[in-house]
C-alpha cells in the first residue's frame, strides 16, 4: 500500500527579478515525498535545486504553486523541516552536544529529555566521544554528521539535505554516503536530498527526480529498484551501474532519453 | 657486508654533512627563536643607544631631547609627588567613560545596522559621512553645546570612537555566513532567536577585537580631549610641560600613555581568551 505523502509540491514556479527582466528559475514543479521515503533531486548546477529546497524550508517564497507538508500549506521556516547545508554550519561557539541541543532548547524541551535525545542521536551519528568537543576540532565529515544529528534531534517531518557531502573529499564522501544509508535504514525518517552526484543519488534513494537546467523542470522520475537492503556493495551490482549510467545519460542529454524527456 | 679494510681509505672518511643553511629571509617562514629574540633586543637597544649617544655627547640640547637619565629622574619625581598617578587616573576615567558610552550605543547599533536593511538605510549613509569629519574639529561645537567641564572631554572621546565602533561591528555581522542563519531558522529559531542566539555570539569575537582596536584610538585621543580647559590628565600634563619647556616631563607623559595603552590592549586580549575561547587561534 502506498504511504501517504509527507511532502507535496504542486505546480510550483519561481521567478527572480533581474536587471534584464524576470528570470524563470523553477518551472511548474510537481513532486511528492512519501513518509519514510528517501528521495533525491538530481540536476546539474543552475537547475535551481537549491532554490527549490529553500522554498520547501520556507526560507524563500514560490512565485506560483504550493508546498504541502502533511496536507498543510507551509508558512515560513520551522523545525518540522530540518536542513543540512553543503557548507559547515555548526555553531562554532557551542560544543557538539550544544549544537545538537540547540533546537531542543529553543523548543523548551526539559533538560533531562534534552540530554536523552542528544545522547541518542550522537550515538546514531557515532559522535558520542566528541560530545564536548568544539566544532573546530572535528573533521569535515564529522561536522556534517553532527549537523545531521542536530537536524534529526528535532524529529522533523522531513529532512532536507542540500548537497551535504559536496565539500568533502572523495573518500570521506563515500563513507558518509554509507553512513547516511545506515541512518536512513535505522531511523526510518523521510529524506529529500539534492545532489549533482548521480552515484550518491542511486545508492541512497528510493526515487529520483531528474531536473533540467534553466529553467529547472522535472524531466523524469526514476524508481530505484535496488530494494531496501542496501550497503556499500550495492554499488557493484549491475543494476546499480545501469541506473547510474541511465541517469548520467539523462543528465547530459545526449541519448534517446532526451527525446523521451523533452 | 664488505670488510672496511678492503675499501680505499679516502672512501671511509666520513663525508662532511652539509650544515643546514640559516635562512633568515624566507617569506613568512619561521626563523630560529634565538635569532628572533636578538632582533627584538636590537629594536629596543638601537634607538636607546642612539638616544643616549646624541644626548650625553651634548650633540643635542637637552631642551630639545633630554637624556634618558633625566627622563627617569622626572618620572621618579612625578611619581613621588603623586601627580603622575592622579593624571593617569583622570585620563583613564575620561577615556573609560567616553569609550564605554560609545561601545554601549555603537555595538547594538552596529548589530542592528548589519542585521536589518531598514536600519542600514537609516543610519549607514549618515555614519559614513560623519566618520570622515575629524572629531577634533568638533571641539568648538562641543564647548558651545556641552561646556568646558568633564562631559566635554568625554564627548570628544565618544565622538572619536563611536563611528568606528558602529561601522566595524556592522561589518562583522555581514561576515556571519548566511547558511548559518538559514540553518538556525530550520532548527526552529525565530528572528529574535537568530539575532540574540546566532548573530550576537557569532560576532562576539569581532566585537571584542573591534573594541580592542578602537580603544587604542580613543586612548590616543585623550591628549586632544584634554586640550579643552583641563586641569588634570596625562594630556594636560604634557601640554603644561611644553609651556614650561620641561621636555623630560613630556617624554614621561608620552611614554606612560604608550605603556597604559599596551596594558589595555593586553587586558582586551585576556578578555578575549576568557569570553570567546572558541575563537582563540589554536
Amino acid at each position: 500500500m502506498p504511504k501517504r505523502p509527507a511532502l507535496e509540491i504542486r505546480n510550483l514556479s519561481k521567478r527572480f527579478q533581474t536587471k534584464s527582466g524576470p528570470l524563470l528559475v523553477l518551472d511548474d514543479i510537481t513532486l511528492h515525498v512519501r513518509e519514510n521515503e528517501f528521495v533525491c533531486l538530481v540536476g546539474s548546477s543552475g537547475c535551481g535545486k537549491s532554490t527549490l529546497l529553500n522554498i520547501i524550508a520556507g526560507l524563500e517564497e514560490p512565485s506560483q504553486g504550493e508546498v504541502l507538508l502533511r496536507d498543510k500549506q507551509i508558512d515560513g521556516p520551522g523545525a518540522d523541516r530540518g536542513m543540512v547545508c553543503q557548507s559547515y554550519t555548526l555553531f562554532p561557539w557551542l560544543t557538539v552536544a550544544g549544537n545538537v541541543e540547540f533546537g531542543l532548547k529553543l523548543a523548551r524541551v526539559p533538560a533531562a529529555e534534552r540530554r536523552d535525545r542528544v545522547g541518542y542521536y550522537l550515538d546514531i551519528v557515532g559522535l558520542t566521544n566528541f560530545a564536548d568537543s568544539l566544532p573546530r576540532a572535528l573533521s569535515g565529515g564529522m561536522k556534517q554528521r553532527a549537523a545531521i544529528a542536530r537536524a534529526m534531534v528535532n524529529e522533523p517531518e522531513i529532512l532536507l539535505l542540500d548537497e551535504p557531502f559536496g565539500a568533502l573529499d572523495a573518500q570521506t564522501k563515500q563513507t558518509l554516503q554509507e553512513f547516511l544509508l545506515e541512518v536512513a535504514q535505522k531511523t526510518h525518517k523521510t529524506f529529500l536530498m539534492i545532489t549533482h552526484d548521480v552515484e550518491e543519488a542511486v545508492l541512497l534513494s528510493e526515487r529520483i527526480y531528474v531536473l533540467t537546467s534553466r529553467p529547472g523542470r522535472i524531466c523524469r522520475e526514476v524508481e530505484i529498484d535496488l530494494g531496501a537492503e542496501r550497503d556499500r556493495n550495492s554499488r557493484r551490482t549491475s543494476r546499480f551501474q545501469q541506473l547510474r549510467q541511465d541517469l548520467l545519460d539523462l543528465l547530459h542529454g545526449d541519448t534517446p532519453a532526451r527525446q523521451e524527456a523533452g | 657486508m664488505r670488510p672496511t679494510a678492503q675499501i680505499e681509505p679516502e672512501l671511509v672518511r666520513p663525508v662532511p654533512r652539509p650544515r643546514p643553511r640559516l635562512r633568515l629571509w624566507e617569506i613568512r617562514a619561521d626563523i630560529p627563536r634565538r635569532f628572533y629574540l636578538t632582533m627584538v633586543a636590537l629594536s629596543i637597544l638601537i634607538p636607546l643607544s642612539a638616544w643616549t649617544g646624541v644626548t650625553y655627547s651634548g650633540l643635542v640640547e637637552p631642551m630639545f631631547l633630554p637624556t634618558p637619565g633625566s627622563v627617569v629622574a622626572a618620572a621618579g619625581r612625578m611619581a613621588m609627588s603623586g601627580e603622575l598617578w592622579s593624571d593617569a587616573l583622570a585620563s583613564l576615567s575620561r577615556v573609560g567613560w567616553g569609550f564605554f558610552l560609545s561601545a554601549l550605543i555603537g555595538v547594538p547599533l552596529g548589530l542592528l545596522i548589519g542585521t536589518f536593511k531598514t536600519v542600514e538605510g537609516l543610519f549607514e549613509p549618515v555614519l559614513g559621512l560623519l566618520r570622515y569629519m575629524p572629531a577634533a574639529a568638533f571641539i568648538p561645537l562641543i564647548i558651545l553645546w556641552v561646556g568646558l567641564d568633564e562631559p566635554a572631554k568625554i564627548a570628544i572621546i565618544f565622538l572619536g570612537s563611536f563611528f568606528y565602533n558602529t561601522l566595524m561591528v556592522t561589518d562583522a555581522v555581514k561576515f556571519v555566513p548566511l547558511d548559518l542563519i538559514k540553518t538556525s531558522y530550520t532548527l526552529g529559531a525565530t528572528r529574535r532567536d537568530v539575532f540574540f542566539r546566532v548573530i550576537f555570539p557569532a560576532t562576539l569575537p569581532s566585537i571584542l577585537d573591534t573594541l580592542r582596536i578602537n580603544i587604542a584610538g580613543a586612548w590616543n585621543f585623550v591628549v586632544v580631549a584634554e586640550l579643552i580647559a583641563a586641569s588634570s590628565g596625562l594630556g594636560y600634563r604634557i601640554l603644561t610641560a611644553q609651556r614650561f619647556l620641561r621636555t623630560d616631563e613630556i617624554f614621561v607623559g608620552i611614554l606612560l600613555i604608550g605603556l597604559i595603552g599596551l596594558a589595555i590592549d593586553f587586558g582586551f586580549k585576556l578578555l578575549f581568551r576568557l569570553v570567546v575561547p572558541w575563537a582563540v587561534d589554536p
